[in-house]
């Protein structure tokens, strides 16, 4: 009895305690996101350049010693160098603090998309699941028939409507990006509803409202982070096109679209004007896209 | 089936109203009249132009006629052009956009599918990697920016082609291109992932346990059904091409409808934005409809009218 009380109940030592013990500190969703973020190469070159150009749009003013609008007609068309950095225009204004300015537009109608398509469309798309029935139906037809029509035809006829300017181009941009939102979220809300989540919730008299906000919404956070930052270079390259099609933000104040269609003007001649605002337009479209990609891989890894 | 395209019909009936009705009011609401110039025309034209074209009735009376006007394909004369109705302008300008249209997705279907088919089959491999950059470059870059990319680097550096106009051959290339690159980044992912789909399904699994070599798998058994649902991209691909031309047709200075767009927003011309909006919005939704019904027809596993069960 004591010899089988030796060999069966032996003594732990503290050593062997702690090889129970979980050394790796437990990850939350968001660093397990960040973890598969950092090895898509894509991806974080992307969010470099989104970086550099909020840190351009931002603070690019204050740090080049010219204005937009002072014309300077002994410098006309000069192709970029040490002075001007990406060149003058035909009125002798300086190209870089041109494209600061609008890089501040396109990113700030990029941001208002993805805010009105996070905050409509979320909304709208969550009720339309979560209801169901005929007012699903009919809020999603509503959808149908505002998406059968391109953007760009109701975008231009509410743009002539509204009158120039920056707010009523981020109006109209907000307008057409909450569909694919609302569509996407009524989707997952669909599909997450009949969870026995939602139903415990129901069980203890938690109100519609709540379960919508807090149970469903969130469970959906990985696929509407992801249509959110999609829908900031479709709002980008609306506005170019806007602009390019000489609607929109009025001169002088310059935008990449305007800048893009002057330079066209003097393709020949001049082709850096035309050089510089699409290569910066490319780029950060470009650069949301990749971003978004690599988003959707860290946010929502059984896609793959 | 039948009761389904005419569900479909009614539908698409509804929605073209519901648009017109919205262009129509929208451009009461415009600021500015029809018939402002730069130089203000004498009150007395204005008002005899205004008899002429009924804008001194109720609005309510001019909206009921012009839906009247709309519902028999009639969308009235331009403001703009003196004797010239809008459909004048449709019937000269929408076959060149037509040709630039189908030519931009003959090239689009043509390069995209076997891009997506290799996309698929090398899956991960270095092709694949490729394949995946070049169309997020595409669909990342506008439109004009393709355009004038080419225009320099074909047009004045190699000049290899005219750089505007049409009419021959050549002047269609470069716009067709830069037409065609959106639509091609679109048909390469949706080929990519519905050949991904069918390479993985039981038959093609039996086609290789009984030792059918690779070429008869991917050109025999694959290919033929992951082609299916390419279709349903037509209808997307459509609204993205309209968009474009606008801005495409503008730049290499085609007539078509596009340019003419673009033109009478530049021009005010209320009628002519009108018209073409709704005229656009009537193609869209035929093409959705003819789009879907020949998927079922070519696919029979796709049952009509039953999507809404899902």
């Amino acid at each position: 009895m004591d010899m089988n009380e030796k060999i069966s109940f032996k003594k732990v030592s503290k050593d062997e305690k702690q090889v129970e013990k979980i050394l790796r500190p437990s990850t939350t969703f968001l660093q397990d996101a960040w973890y598969r973020f950092k090895r898509n190469k894509l991806g974080l070159f992307g969010l470099m350049i989104i970086l550099v150009m909020l840190l351009f749009a931002i603070a690019g003013p204050y740090f080049i010693p010219f204005d937009y609008i002072t014309q300077d007609w002994a410098n006309m068309y000069q192709a970029p160098n040490s002075v001007h950095w990406m060149g003058t225009d035909n009125l002798g204004r300086d190209m870089m603090v041109r494209m600061a300015y609008g890089a501040r537009i396109s990113l700030s109608c990029g941001f208002v998309a993805a805010v009105i398509s996070l905050g409509v469309g979320v909304v709208y798309g969550a009720i339309a699941g979560y209801v169901g029935g005929a007012v699903d139906n009919l809020m999603m037809r509503i959808v149908d028939i505002i998406s059968s029509i391109p953007s760009m035809l109701y975008v231009i006829l509410l743009i002539m409507w509204l009158g120039s300017g920056l707010t009523n181009v981020w109006i109209v941009i907000g307008l057409t990006g909450w569909l694919g939102m609302a569509r996407l979220v009524r989707g997952e809300v669909l599909s997450l509803k009949s969870r026995e989540f939602v139903l415990a919730a129901r069980v203890s008299n938690v109100s519609h409202w709540n379960i919508i906000l807090k149970h469903l919404i969130p469970n959906a956070f990985g696929p509407i982070i992801v249509s959110m930052t999609l829908s900031i270079p479709s709002a980008i390259f609306l506005e170019a096109s806007l602009q390019f099609l000489g609607l929109g933000i009025s001169a002088p104040m310059p935008s990449w679209g305007g800048l893009a269609q002057e330079g066209i003007s003097a393709l020949r001649t001049y082709p850096y004007l035309m050089w510089v605002p699409a290569i910066f337009i490319s780029l950060t479209i470009l650069a949301f896209n990749f971003f978004g990609d690599a988003l959707r891989d860290a946010l929502d890894p059984k896609q793959n | 089936m039948f009761k389904y395209i005419l569900k479909r019909l009614a539908m698409g009936v509804v929605v073209v109203f519901v648009i017109a009705t919205i262009t129509f009011w929208l451009s009461r609401a415009l600021p500015g009249g029809p018939f402002d110039r730069d130089k203000p025309l004498n009150p007395i034209i204005i008002e005899n132009l205004n008899k002429k074209y009924n804008l001194d009735r109720p609005v309510a009376e001019q909206y009921i006629d012009y839906m009247v006007d709309v519902a028999q394909f009639d969308f009235g004369p331009s403001y703009f052009y003196e004797n010239e109705t809008v459909n004048d302008y449709i019937d000269r300008c929408f076959p060149v956009s037509l040709v630039l249209g189908i030519g931009a997705m003959i090239v689009a279907i043509l390069l995209g599918i076997p891009a997506g088919v290799i996309s698929a089959l090398k899956q991960n491999g270095w092709q694949d990697n490729i394949i995946k950059i070049l169309t997020t470059v595409l669909v990342s870059l506008p439109n004009f920016v393709i355009a004038s990319a080419l225009m320099y680097f074909i047009g004045y550096k190699l000049r290899l082609l005219p750089v505007a106009l049409w009419g021959t051959p050549q002047q269609a290339i470069m716009p067709t291109l830069a037409l065609a690159a959106y639509p091609l980044s679109y048909i390469t992912k949706m080929m990519k992932s519905s050949m991904l789909e069918v390479m993985n399904s039981d038959y093609i699994r039996t086609a290789k346990a009984k030792g059918a070599s690779n070429f008869l798998i991917v050109y025999k058994h694959a290919l033929k059904n992951a082609v299916l649902p390419v279709i349903t991209v037509v209808g997307p691909m459509f609204a993205g091409i309209i968009t474009g031309s606008l801005v495409v047709e503008k730049l290499f200075a085609i007539p078509g409808l596009g340019e003419q767009f673009t033109k009478s927003i530049f021009n005010r011309d209320y009628p002519m934005i009108m018209g073409l909006t709704i005229f656009y919005s009537i193609l869209l939704i035929a093409a959705t409809l003819i789009v879907d019904v020949v998927y079922a027809l070519v696919d029979p596993r796709i049952k009509l009218g039953k999507e809404s069960k899902e």
